[in-house]
């Protein structure tokens, strides 16, 4: 019997105490800084049904907020002092949580589909800044990085500027600035080496000035057949990774001066 | 032995006709053509309602090109709207339509290729635009995922497709965050 209303008094104590903390937490509005193109939100109606209504720049959006973007569309949202996202073209998103908790502010956005690019700021104070997607969370504290989520093939992300980390299934990886990652939390090396050109060859198979001249002075000796591949690695010019390795000679010559060989990538365009 | 050389090498001028110009199917049937879809739906609706389904009919992959070409669809029937994209080359005039069957890899390959403007490699310069190497182009170009001419195209599936076209026709590049990474 004692023991009973212990249990009942200790679980009124986490309920109250649970309470207290949620409290304490205030709900902040984003603010809407620009719209272009067709960008609706969700609002509830008067017959309890979401109805679908445009975004007008200056507005605000309160948490549980979901926006949805057409073709050739974009909407800047601001997060109060502590962020800015840009919710591109077709894209599916909701704001899930944006709370302040003395001078920490929790914020998380659900994606669907579609893409966005978050910029976060910590300068004002401790920021605890997340994106869902379906197959996996990204978190960060400080940074900006564009991330989207498709049906086919899945997240991707690319870190522009400080520490991101991807959590998927039990798992999660660190993303550093330059790096790539996705929900497969393939290495940032192995995604780069997948990578593909897209554009036509244009002059000098569309290899910057830097990167003509690597090849000139590190080419593989096969003369003007040298973008065709020589069949131990060099893929082609259509490719992104272009794996370049010494010459014979240049590397007869170095092994005799005893400089430390290594096998040198470049990665196109450069990163 | 004689014999044996050329049936092989009618095998082979038959193969090389087939791989130039794609197994095309003879076409020109509509079945369907005055089916009609929801009125003064917006691009952002209309992706969003795509996304949830498993998969994705004609009539509705076209109103998605009119959506990405013009931003609206101003078509009341299926018929119009492949009247209005075969006008621009968009869809294959000789193609069998039925407005309620699933939209296949290989059409709308065709069509996104056809609408982005997308460069090709030789077989596709030389012999034009066919579903099966236009599906290859954007495959190579990560517009489109792995799979057959012949499968059918899901909801989010048929929302990524069309939202790499919509970037590469606004930037002429596909960005690797939709692409997983890669």
């Amino acid at each position: 019997m004692c023991r009973n209303i212990l249990i009942a008094l200790f679980i009124v104590f986490i309920a109250q105490f649970a309470s207290a903390e949620k409290s304490q937490e205030k709900a902040q509005v984003v603010e809407v800084v620009s719209v272009s193109g067709v960008v609706e939100k969700s609002v509830l109606g008067s017959d309890g049904k979401d109805k679908w209504e445009a975004v007008k720049a200056g507005e605000k959006l309160n948490e549980l907020t979901i926006i949805r973007t057409g073709f050739a569309s974009k909407v800047v949202l601001k997060f109060a002092d502590r962020g800015q996202v840009v919710v591109n073209n077709a894209t599916k998103a909701g704001i899930r949580e944006f709370r302040k908790k003395g001078n920490e502010v929790r914020t998380n956005i659900g994606l669907k589909y579609g893409t966005m690019h978050a910029t976060v700021d910590r300068s004002a104070g401790p920021n605890d800044f997340s994106i869902s997607t379906p197959v996996a969370t990204l978190s960060v504290r400080g940074s900006e990085a564009p991330v989207g989520y498709t049906g086919d093939m899945g997240m991707g992300m690319r870190n522009v500027n400080g520490n991101w980390n991807i959590r998927s299934d039990n798992k999660q990886q660190n993303v550093s600035p330059g790096e790539t990652g996705n929900n497969l939390l393939t290495h940032f090396l192995e995604l780069a080496r997948q990578k593909r050109g897209i554009g036509i060859i244009g002059k000098k198979g569309n290899l910057s000035k830097k990167e003509a001249r690597n090849l000139r002075n590190n080419r593989s000796g096969l003369g003007l057949l040298r973008f065709i591949g020589n069949g131990k690695g060099f893929p082609g010019p259509r490719t992104n990774n272009l794996y370049i390795s010494r010459s014979n000679n240049n590397r007869n010559q170095l092994e005799s001066e005893g400089e430390n060989l290594q096998r040198h990538y470049f990665y196109y365009p450069e990163q | 032995m004689k014999s044996k050389v050329s049936i092989i090498s009618v095998i082979l001028a038959f193969s090389f006709a087939l791989t130039l110009v794609g197994c095309s199917e003879p076409g020109e049937k509509l079945v369907g053509g005055d089916a009609t879809l929801i009125a003064d739906e917006s691009s952002a609706a209309f992706l969003d309602r795509i996304s949830s389904q498993t998969k994705v009919n004609q009539n509705d992959a076209l109103r998605g090109m009119l959506f990405l070409l013009d931003g609206d669809d101003k078509a009341t029937t299926f018929s119009d709207r492949i009247e209005a994209l075969a006008s621009r080359g968009i869809v294959d005039a000789k193609w069998n339509m039925d407005a309620s069957r699933p939209i296949t890899k290989g059409k709308l390959a065709y069509m996104v290729y056809q609408a982005g403007k997308v460069p090709g490699g030789v077989i596709l310069t030389l012999a034009g635009p066919s579903e099966r190497y236009c599906l290859r182009e954007l495959q190579f170009q990560r517009i489109m995922s792995q799979g057959s001419v012949y499968s059918s195209v899901t909801g989010m599936e048929y929302v990524a497709v069309l939202m790499r076209a919509d970037t590469y026709i606004q930037t002429g590049q596909v960005d690797i965050i939709t692409t997983g990474g890669q």
